[in-house]
C-alpha cells in the first residue's frame, strides 16, 4: 500500500459506516455500554453493524472467549434485535501466531466482510478488545488491509511512561504483528485520552432514569454493572471510566474527536521510535460531554 | 540558577510547605472550591496558607481583580474563617505591558514573603488565574526566582494544536515572561490532564447537598453556571480545574504523574488573537509538567474538607 | 541519587579533571588519536589521565582482540615517546557480559580504585569510546562508583534515528542495557549524526602532520593503510576520527552542543519513559576548532 493510499483511508470517516466490533464484555463494564450504544446506533440507521466478534479475556481463551460471546447474545436480547445474533461470531481459541493463525468464524467473516469493501468504503473494525482476530485475518488474508480501517481503542499516549494497558498487551504478538503490518490504524490510547471518559453513579442514574419502556431492560443491566461496588461515601466507589464508547463514536461523530497523522511508533513495553515507519491517526482528545449525550439519548429514546 | 538547583527546587516537596494562592476568583466557579479547600488544608496542618492574592481577568481587568478580592472574602466568610481574611490582597488591575511589572499589595506580599530567610524551603506560588502577578513580581524582584516554586495551572499539554487556554490568554505577555524567566515551574495543563476533575452536578448534589453554607453556595454556583454553559445536546460537566494546584501541594506523589522537561517556548498568536502555539528548545532550563491526575482520591479529599 | 544531583554532576567539566580512557584502541584507526591526544592534553597540564584501559571488540575470540587493542595502547605510548603511562594502562574483561558474569579485570579494579579515591575533588570521566563491557562491570562489582564518575559514551545514535544499531552500543547489548538502566551520570554523543561528522582527509592529515614527529608519522600511516584497503576508486574520501570527541569534551565542553534529556530505553529502537533519569546527549560538535587542537598537540614535539 502507498502511503498516499493509506493517508486517504485514514481520512476521517463519512456518513454512515460499515463496521465490525471486536469486543471483550466479561470482565468489564464498558463494553456493554458501547455494544448497546453500537446497535441502537445502527437501528437508526447511523452505521452498518457487518460482525460482532468476541475477543477472549482471562486467562483460559476458549473460555474467556465464549463468555464475551454469551455478553453479546446477552445484550442483543435485552435491546431484543434478534437479527444481530446472525453476525454474532466466536472469536479465537488460542492466541495468535503470525506463522499459523487461527481461522476463527470471526476471521473468517471479517475476511468476507472486508473483501466486500473497498479502500474508498472501508468497513471500519472498532476494537474495544485485544487484537488476536484482527491480527490473525490480516495475516491470513493480507489483501484486506487494503480493505479495512482499523480503530482500535488501547495502549497509551506516546509521551506516556509505558505502552502497558489491556488491549494492547492481552496479545503482544498480535499487537506487533497490527502495528508492523501497515494496515490504516486510528489508535485511540486509554491513558491519557479515553480515560477522560469518565461519569458517575449520579450521572448515569440522572439520565438513564427516565426511557421509554423498550429500553428499561437494557438501562437496568448498564447501571447495575456500572454499580457493583457502589458506596455513596467513596467518590471512587461512584466513578468510573466507561473508555469503550470512544471507539463507537468515532465513527459516528468524528468531529467531536481531536486527531493527527504520526509516524507508527515501534510497539513495545516502552514506545519505541523510527521515523522511517508508515504513518497512523492518534486520537488526542475527545468530546466527552457530547459523547455521552448522544449516548444517553440512543439508550434512553 | 543553575539547572541543578531548579531541580533540587522541582523535586516532589514532602510534609509542609508554605504556600500563596494567586486566583482570578470571580471568573467561573472553581476558583471558589480552590479557596476554600486551600482553607480547610491549611487547617488541617497540611500546609501554610499565607496568602490570598486576587488577580484580574476579563476585558475589564480591574474589575475582573476586584471582584475577585471580594469573591475571596466572601468564601472565607462562608466558612466563618476570619484568621485568613489579613493574607487576602489586591493584585493587578490591567494587563501586563511588554518590559514594565503591574505593582499591587499582592506583588509586594509575594516579593516580601518570597524573601522571608525564616521560611525554610521554597515558597509555593500555586496560581489558578492570569500570570500578572507573578510575572510582575519575577520582574520587580528576579532574585525570588530562587526562592519560589510556580504550580500554575495553564496551557495545554506539548503535543496539543495550540495554547489557547484561558489563564495564558488573560495575559500573553506575562505568560511569555514567565516561560522565559527560569523560575522553577510545574506546569498544570488544562486539556487532557487537569481535566479529569470533572464532575456533575448530580455527583456534587450527593457529595456537598445540605452540608453547610459553604457547600450549598459552591453547588448553588455550579447549578447556576450550568443554566448559562451547558448546550442541550451535551451531557453537561463541569471540571473544577482549580483544585488541582492545591492538591498538588497537599500530595504531589500519589495523586499526580509528573516529568522534568525543557521548559517550552511560548509564541506569540498566530492566526487569531489566543492561537499562541508550544515552540520548543530543548536547551531551555527544565520545568516539571503534570501528565496525570487521579481524579478519585483529590475529590474524596476536597469533599471530605468541605462538609466539615 | 536525586535528580538534582545527576544533574549537578552532568553540568560541563570544568578545569583540569581526572579521566580514564576506556579503548577499543586496535579496532580501527581513531583510538589512537584519542589515546594521543589525552595523553599530550595531560602532559600539557589540562586534564589527569588516571587510566588507559582495553577494552575487547567483538570477534570470534574476544580475549584476542582484547590482547590486541592493550598491545595497540602501548604501541601508540612508544610512538609518543610518554612511556610513564605504560604503568597506566590495563587489560580489560576477555569477555562479554552477554557471554559470561561480571568478572574483575585490571582495568576494572583500577576504575573502582580510581573512581573510589577520596582525595580527587568532582568526578572523576569515563570517557569510553568502545564497548561498555569494563564500566558496566565495575558498576555491578562496585555500585557505589555510579556516585563517583560521570561516563562520557561514544555510542548508539540520535534519538531521531531510524534504529540505535552502533557498533560501539550494540558491541555487548547486555552491558548497554545495564548502563542505560543504571542510573550513572552519561553524556552520550551518539555516531550518527553527530559523531560520525568529525571528519578528515588523507590531505587535512598530511597538511597539519607529515613530517612533524614519530607519533604523527604513526597516525598518518595507520590512515593511509585504512584508506589504502577501504578506498573506492572515484569516490571522494573521508574519514571519521570520531573517538577524539571524547576527549575534546572535557577539555572544551564549549565546542559541544548539548542537552538534557530523559535516558532512552535501550533496545533496536530507542524506547520511550519519560519517567526515567537524565542524562545529557549531543547535539553537534564543532569541529574545526577540535581538530585544530588535536594538531596542534600532537604535532608538538
Amino acid at each position: 500500500m502507498t502511503e498516499s493510499k493509506r493517508v486517504e483511508m485514514l481520512e476521517l470517516p463519512r456518513g454512515p459506516v460499515s463496521v465490525i466490533i471486536d469486543t471483550d464484555p466479561h470482565l468489564e463494564t464498558d463494553d456493554h455500554y458501547a455494544l448497546a450504544y453500537a446497535i441502537c446506533a445502527a437501528e437508526l440507521g447511523e452505521m452498518k453493524i457487518e460482525g460482532l466478534h468476541a475477543d477472549f479475556s482471562g486467562k483460559e481463551v476458549e473460555e474467556g472467549m465464549l463468555k464475551n460471546y454469551d455478553c453479546v447474545i446477552n445484550i442483543i436480547d435485552l435491546l431484543n434485535v434478534p437479527k444481530y445474533k446472525e453476525i454474532t461470531f466466536h472469536g479465537p481459541t488460542r492466541k495468535f501466531d503470525k506463522e499459523n493463525p487461527e481461522v476463527t468464524d470471526a476471521v473468517k467473516n471479517m475476511i468476507r466482510v472486508a473483501n466486500n469493501h473497498t479502500s474508498e468504503d472501508p468497513v471500519y473494525v472498532l476494537g474495544i478488545g485485544g487484537g488476536t482476530t484482527i491480527a490473525s485475518a490480516l495475516a491470513a488474508a493480507p489483501e484486506i488491509a487494503e480493505k479495512m480501517v482499523i480503530v482500535w481503542l488501547g495502549g497509551n499516549s506516546m509521551h506516556w511512561h509505558s505502552s502497558m494497558e489491556c488491549n494492547f498487551w492481552r496479545d503482544s504478538s498480535a499487537t506487533e504483528f497490527i502495528f508492523d503490518c501497515g494496515v490504516p490504524l486510528v489508535m485511540i490510547p486509554a491513558w491519557n485520552v479515553t480515560i477522560q471518559l469518565k461519569t458517575s453513579s449520579y450521572e448515569l442514574d440522572h439520565y438513564m432514569k427516565n426511557r421509554v419502556p423498550e429500553k428499561d431492560a437494557i438501562c437496568e443491566f448498564l447501571l447495575n454493572r456500572f454499580n457493583r461496588g457502589f458506596d455513596p461515601t467513596k467518590v471512587a466507589k461512584g466513578s468510573g471510566t466507561i473508555y469503550d464508547i470512544g471507539g463507537i463514536g468515532y465513527v459516528l461523530h468524528p468531529e467531536w474527536y481531536v486527531t493527527r497523522l504520526m509516524v507508527t511508533p515501534v510497539f513495545q513495553y516502552h514506545w519505541a521510535s523510527n521515523p522511517q515507519r508508515h504513518m497512523m491517526r492518534i486520537c488526542d482528545h475527545i468530546n466527552r460531554d457530547a459523547l455521552y449525550m448522544d449516548v444517553f439519548n440512543k439508550l434512553t429514546k | 540558577m543553575k539547572e541543578s538547583k531548579r531541580i533540587e527546587m522541582l523535586e516532589l516537596h514532602q510534609g509542609k510547605v508554605s504556600v500563596v494562592l494567586d486566583t482570578d476568583t470571580a471568573c467561573e466557579v472553581d476558583d471558589q472550591f480552590a479557596v476554600a479547600y486551600a482553607v480547610r488544608s491549611a487547617e488541617a496542618g497540611e500546609l501554610v496558607l499565607e496568602g490570598l492574592h486576587a488577580t484580574q481577568f476579563s476585558d475589564d481587568p480591574a474589575d475582573g481583580m476586584e471582584r475577585s478580592y471580594q469573591e475571596i472574602h466572601k468564601v472565607l466568610d462562608l466558612m466563618g474563617n476570619t484568621e485568613y481574611k489579613n493574607i487576602v490582597y489586591r493584585g493587578a488591575d490591567r494587563k501586563m505591558t511588554k518590559g514594565e511589572p503591574v505593582m499591587s499589595d499582592a506583588v509586594n506580599h509575594l516579593i516580601e514573603l518570597a524573601k522571608d530567610e525564616s521560611r525554610e524551603g521554597p515558597l509555593y506560588v500555586v496560581a489558578i488565574g492570569s500570570g500578572t502577578n507573578i510575572a510582575s513580581a519575577l520582574m520587580a524582584a528576579p532574585e525570588i526566582k530562587e526562592k519560589i516554586v510556580l504550580v500554575w495551572l495553564a496551557g495545554n499539554v506539548m503535543h496539543w494544536s495550540n495554547v489557547a487556554e484561558y489563564n495564558i490568554g488573560q495575559d500573553i505577555t506575562a505568560a511569555q515572561y514567565i516561560f522565559d524567566s527560569g523560575v522553577p515551574l510545574v506546569l498544570l495543563p488544562a486539556y487532557n490532564v487537569v481535566e479529569a476533575l470533572s464532575t456533575t452536578i448530580y455527583e456534587l448534589e450527593h457529595f456537598l447537598g445540605g452540608k453547610n453554607d459553604l457547600c450549598d453556595f459552591l453547588v448553588e454556583n455550579v447549578r447556576k453556571y450550568s443554566e448559562k454553559d451547558a448546550k442541550p445536546n451535551e451531557a453537561w460537566t463541569k471540571v473544577i480545574w482549580d483544585i488541582a494546584g492545591i492538591a498538588y501541594i497537599v500530595n504531589p506523589k500519589e495523586w499526580f504523574i509528573s516529568r522534568l522537561i525543557p521548559t517550552p517556548i511560548l509564541s506569540d498568536p498566530k492566526d487569531w488573537e489566543w492561537d499562541m502555539k508550544w515552540a520548543s528548545d530543548p536547551t531551555r532550563p527544565t520545568m516539571r509538567i503534570v501528565d496525570y491526575v487521579e481524579r478519585s482520591p483529590i475529590f474524596q479529599d476536597v469533599f471530605d474538607k468541605l462538609v466539615k | 541519587m536525586t535528580e538534582s544531583q545527576r544533574v549537578e554532576k552532568l553540568e560541563p567539566p570544568h578545569g583540569k579533571v581526572s579521566i580514564i580512557v576506556d579503548t577499543d584502541a586496535a579496532c580501527e584507526v581513531d583510538d589512537q588519536f584519542a589515546i594521543a591526544y589525552a595523553v599530550r592534553a595531560a602532559e600539557a597540564g589540562e586534564l589527569v589521565l588516571e587510566g588507559l584501559h582495553a577494552s575487547l571488540s567483538s570477534g570470534e575470540d574476544t580475549a584476542e582482540k582484547l590482547e590486541r587493542n592493550y598491545q595497540e595502547i602501548l604501541t601508540v605510548l612508544d610512538h609518543l615517546h610518554s612511556p610513564e603511562y605504560k604503568a597506566k594502562t590495563f587489560r580489560g574483561c576477555p569477555q562479554k557480559l552477554t557471554e559470561a558474569p561480571a568478572a574483575m579485570s585490571d582495568a576494572v579494579k583500577n576504575l573502582i580504585e580510581v573512581a573510589n579515591d577520596e582525595a580527587r575533588e568532582g568526578p572523576l570521566y569515563v570517557v569510553a569510546i568502545g564497548g561498555g563491557t569494563n564500566i558496566a562491570t565495575a558498576m555491578m562489582l562496585a555500585p557505589e562508583i555510579k556516585e563517583k564518575i560521570v561516563l562520557v559514551w561514544l555510542a548508539g545514535n540520535s534519538l531521531h534515528w531510524n534504529s540505535t544499531m552502533e557498533w560501539n552500543l550494540h558491541m555487548d547489548t547486555a552491558a548497554s542495557e545495564y548502563i542505560f538502566n543504571s542510573g550513572v551520570p552519561m553524556v552520550l554523543m551518539p555516531a550518527w549524526n553527530v559523531i560520525v561528522e568529525m571528519r578528515t582527509t588523507i590531505f587535512e592529515l598530511e597538511h597539519y602532520l607529515k613530517d612533524k614527529n614519530d607519533i604523527c608519522d604513526y597516525l598518518l600511516k595507520i590512515v593511509h593503510d585504512f584508506h589504502d584497503k577501504h578506498k573506492i576508486e572515484g569516490v571522494v574520501w573521508s574519514k571519521t576520527i570520531g573517538d577524539i570527541a571524547g576527549i575534546a569534551y572535557v577539555l572544551h565542553p564549549g565546542s559541544f552542543e548539548t542537552r538534557l534529556v530523559t535516558t532512552p530505553v535501550f533496545g533496536y529502537y530507542w524506547g520511550s519513559n519519560p519517567q526515567r533519569p537524565l542524562m545529557r546527549i549531543c547535539d553537534s560538535v564543532k569541529r574545526d576548532p577540535v581538530f585544530m587542537d588535536l594538531f596542534s598537540k600532537i604535532s608538538k614535539n
